[in-house]
């Protein structure tokens, strides 16, 4: 698809955020470019502040747990934005950006990850050892020799945990401990050495006893380091043959289920215990490895209601679920819990696209969801939302997505769950062409205050906008339209020459709209032949205000000084690679005069070429449904750089430099690699290398056949 | 932002004249296997293996493990790759990577040597080439050492920088990948590589588009590909 503006990451900082909107990621580019519009039937890495199937697990099943009660965005404003997501500007948000928003980090250098733990069973070692040490102490009963070997075998463990498990002991122990206590404390230490080890049958056959010893710290750990050493025993085995961890499907699951009962032993006997909330932590972590995946969302559906609604943890929270169950085979048939649930269910709901385009359709059986709904007797309003958005999405029911998903009446706030109903109902009144439609969009906006959701409502009403023909009414004081993204992409691709002439007068929301209006309008004045209008208008380019200083939270590319330095590019001489040209204003002139003069074909071919190909994409269209798509009010169809040469080459009337020149150029459109760089259709290859013949037979002399070498 | 429609159309499908294609993993035998990438069975045919075992990160210098157990592929032979973000390593840290070294080779893995991938900018490749004779030193003979090799895109990116590290190091891996996909030019960077004076292999992105620069495989230092299995996209 040509649709779409594509980056490079080297380009950062070259051009501001002139041209937007484009679903399709270009080659050697991570950036994510939104489809503007609200349906999202895809997994779609721009998501919306409304459920949609199309949104990242994390945040549906954050705008749900967001949903119970309606929170106070005091003090919260939109963060700046990552390189990648620099597109979204306050229309989209991916669950990157949640974190930042909600929960914004004080910037650090590189990884605020704490590095010092290797993620094996040896990083508490050295907090072990110190409790170790303190317990010694605290026992009186324990005679000081007893301490001193005690405290010298513990420290001798050197516990090593990479090594191959079950690797005899080197550990020697002391011998001649009599007491009662400093025989449970050497049996704790065997116990532990077995432990490090990876010994797991031995290491519980000497902790079990040993959680009736009198001696009490001794009995207490003893009771916690069986969870452990269940829990190890339940992934020894666990790795594939590259050394990765395999996970729940091929753990022990019997070691994983006495976990679970170990915790439940220590927490009985120890409530208060001094492991109490290690035990509890691991809780998930004993289900997880059971595969016990409806335990498991059970667990979790209890920690998403107890945890608060301004509390940071719920993004670690929330990606923990997401990775250990929301993207776990099976979980569908598994989970019952209502936030879970759902956050499966929109999964389910998505049109799956293939690596080579193809779509496949949803797969939520209407039986199985059906059978879903007692799992919601907590929460009915979130089951009626699945509801209509599997009308929407699924059975395309426009009358049922109306009944299930009723306007409300205008609210003073929406909680993200009435939000997207509200917005499904607004989509179907679109889809229908519903005359009442934009004045539903309006009423939304005085309620649609909460961060990303008024952006959305305006973009809906954008496109009403456009659809309707209204795109003046748009710019007009009083249009509800202040998003500038959505307003550059109307001007950029709507508006007509008396609309961006009025705006690039003067009549834009700022010095940016202003400058955006002045270049779209020469611009498509050139591409669209409309030379004598380009010439006339080109009193906008001698306007162009002094660069602004960009605004301190700009993205690093998104500074106004590009449109304005665009504009005086109308300005300038025409590079030169051997085909001299006077400056475009003269060679437009010359066109105004003389639509088909080869030399001023050529030059224009030239200007465009020189660092002016990039805005080629200002003669495309948005997908049918997305804003941008038209209709548009500038008049006529673009020429592109590839015709001007086809004109040039199929003209008797052109002389033989232009001829050359047109094959030559015409030729290295599709440099280096076969991809065609002058826009427009692609050519065939036998037609390139018809030109390419032509060249070298009939202008042999010239120095453009001598230099080209190839076609592509 | 730049429309660059030759970039576009480099990522259309279809092929161009029989030019670009995807890279299918089945067609190659010998992969990058990053931590948590979940290999496919036609890597079950692989004849050489480069696998992730940790990384030296900017913040900490230690060896973060990112492979919780070696590997058990007595029949492949393999590199052990560390991804490296600084060069002043501790002695802690070598003998840390010595001791991963040894331990997949205790595994019974036929282990080739050590890979380092870390992305030198062009001003940074005197202290690296310090840095990497200083590393072969303390690596036992019995083990090779390589090192990837990111194209620089800028316009003066030019593999000739690397040909200082001749003498040192066995081979280098040119990436061609950033992400998920091709770096875009890379028929210009190649074009450069001409008796490059040390084995090389060019490492694709799977999934990413390659069309075969003309003269590649005639170079007597190209050793042949390698594709870099990426871990699975969320859908």
């Amino acid at each position: 698809m040509r649709y779409g503006s594509a980056a490079l990451g080297l380009l950062v900082g070259t051009m501001g955020l002139f041209f937007v909107g484009g679903p399709v990621r270009a080659s050697g580019d991570d950036s994510c470019y939104p489809a503007w519009k609200l349906a999202s039937p895809s997994y779609d890495c721009a998501g919306r502040i409304a459920l949609t199937p199309g949104n990242d697990s994390r945040l549906n099943l954050f705008l749900l747990w967001r949903s119970r009660a309606t929170v106070a965005e005091a003090g919260i404003s939109y963060p700046a934005h990552e390189f990648e997501e620099r597109d979204f500007e306050h229309s989209f948000v991916s669950w990157a950006g949640i974190g930042d928003t909600y929960f914004p980090k004080p910037k650090t250098d590189g990884d605020s990850v704490d590095d010092t733990r290797n993620g094996s069973r040896c990083d508490s070692a050295a907090d072990g050892a110190q409790a170790f040490a303190a317990a010694l102490t605290t026992d009186h009963s324990l005679p000081t020799a007893e301490r001193d070997a005690l405290t010298k075998a513990r420290a001798n463990l050197n516990p090593n945990c990479s090594a191959t498990p079950a690797t005899p002991s080197g550990a020697a122990w002391p011998m001649g401990i009599a007491s009662s206590s400093g025989q449970a404390f050497l049996g704790y230490l065997e116990a532990i050495d077995a432990f490090y080890r990876g010994d797991w049958d031995k290491a519980r056959g000497l902790l079990t006893p040993l959680v009736h010893a009198r001696q009490r710290w001794v009995a207490e750990t003893s009771a916690y380091m069986i969870i452990r050493v269940e829990l190890g025993a339940a992934i020894a085995n666990d790795y594939d043959k590259y050394g990765d961890f395999v996970g729940p499907a091929q753990a022990d699951h019997a070691a994983a289920t006495r976990a679970g009962a170990a915790i439940a032993t220590y927490l009985h006997g120890w409530p208060r215990g001094s492991y109490a909330a290690s035990a509890k932590g691991l809780e998930r972590r004993a289900l997880w490895l059971a595969d016990d995946q409806a335990g498991l969302g059970r667990a979790y559906e209890a920690l998403l209601t107890q945890t608060p609604a301004n509390s940071p943890e719920i993004i670690a929270l929330i990606e923990e679920i997401d990775a250990k169950l929301l993207t776990a085979a099976g979980a569908n048939q598994k989970v019952d819990t209502p936030l879970l649930l759902a956050t499966l269910d929109l999964m389910r709901m998505r049109s799956v696209v293939a690596d080579d385009g193809t779509h496949s359709a949803p797969l939520l059986p209407p039986a199985e969801f059906a059978a879903q709904q007692a799992h919601f007797a907590g929460r009915p309003e979130v089951y009626a939302f699945l509801q209509a958005a599997h009308a929407y999405y699924l059975d395309h029911d426009a009358q049922a997505v109306l009944k299930l998903a009723p306007a409300g009446a205008s609210q003073a706030a929406y909680r993200p769950l009435d939000f997207s109903g509200q917005v499904l109902h607004g989509m179907t009144l679109a889809d229908l062409h519903d005359s009442g439609e934009a004045a539903y969009w309006r009423g939304m906006l005085a309620g649609a205050n909460a961060l990303y959701q008024r952006p959305l409502v305006e973009l809906a009403l954008a496109r009403n906008f456009e659809r309707s023909g209204h795109i003046a009414a748009a710019f007009a004081p009083g249009s509800p339209l202040t998003e500038p993204d959505q307003r550059t992409i109307l001007l950029q691709h709507d508006a007509s020459q008396a609309l961006l002439r009025s705006l690039a007068r003067g009549g834009g929301r700022d010095e940016k709209e202003r400058a955006s209006a002045a270049f779209t309008l020469l611009w498509k004045e050139l591409s669209r032949r409309h030379y004598a209008d380009f010439l006339s208008d080109f009193s906008l380019v001698g306007s162009a205000a002094p660069t602004p200083a960009p605004a301190p939270d700009a993205a690093a590319d998104d500074t106004d000084s590009g449109d304005n330095q665009r504009l005086k590019q109308f300005a300038g001489d025409i590079p030169s690679d051997g085909y001299t040209c006077p400056k475009l204003t003269a060679t437009v002139a010359t066109l105004a005069r003389s639509p088909t003069d080869a030399n001023a074909l050529l030059c224009l071919g030239d200007f465009y070429r020189n660092g002016m190909n990039g805005f080629a994409a200002l003669d495309d269209y948005a997908p049918a449904d997305q804003l941008g798509s038209g209709p548009s009010d500038f008049p006529g169809a673009p020429v592109l750089r590839g015709r001007l040469y086809e004109m040039v080459i199929a003209d008797p009337r052109a002389g033989p430099a232009e001829k050359a020149y047109a094959l030559y150029r015409a030729v290295n459109c599709y440099a280096p690699s076969g991809g065609n760089d002058c826009g427009g259709q692609d050519v065939p290859k036998a037609q390139r290398r018809a030109w390419f013949e032509q060249l070298k037979h009939d202008y042999a002399a010239s120095s453009w056949a001598e230099s080209l070498r190839y076609y592509w | 932002m730049l429309a660059l429609t030759s970039l576009l159309a480099a990522c259309h499908h279809r092929d161009i004249g029989g030019a670009s294609s995807r890279v299918d993993p089945a067609k190659y035998d010998a992969f990058y296997i990053w931590a948590g990438a979940n290999p496919p069975a036609s890597v079950e045919h692989a004849r050489l293996l480069y696998l992730l075992d940790g990384e030296i990160r900017r913040r900490n210098d230690s060896f973060v493990p990112l492979r919780p157990q070696a590997p058990h592929l007595s029949g492949t032979p393999l590199w052990l790759v560390v991804r490296v973000e600084r060069l002043d390593w501790s002695l802690a840290t070598y003998q840390h990577v010595l001791g991963e070294l040894a331990r997949w080779q205790a595994a019974g893995n036929d282990v080739k040597g050590l890979q380092i991938d870390f992305d030198a900018a062009t001003r940074g490749l005197g202290n690296y080439a310090r840095f990497l004779a200083d590393l072969r030193r303390r690596l036992p003979t019995r083990w090779r050492l390589s090192v990837t090799g990111l194209m620089d895109w800028s316009a003066h990116g030019d593999p000739a920088a690397l040909t200082r590290l001749a003498g040192t190091i066995d081979e280098v891996v040119i990436q061609t990948y950033q992400g998920r996909n091709t770096i875009p030019g890379y028929e210009a960077y190649f074009d450069r590589m001409r008796r490059f004076p040390i084995p090389f292999r060019v490492a694709l992105g799977e999934h990413g588009t390659w069309r075969e620069p003309p003269e590649l495989r005639q170079q007597p230092n190209f050793s042949g590909y390698v594709v870099f299995l990426l871990p699975k996209p969320r859908k």
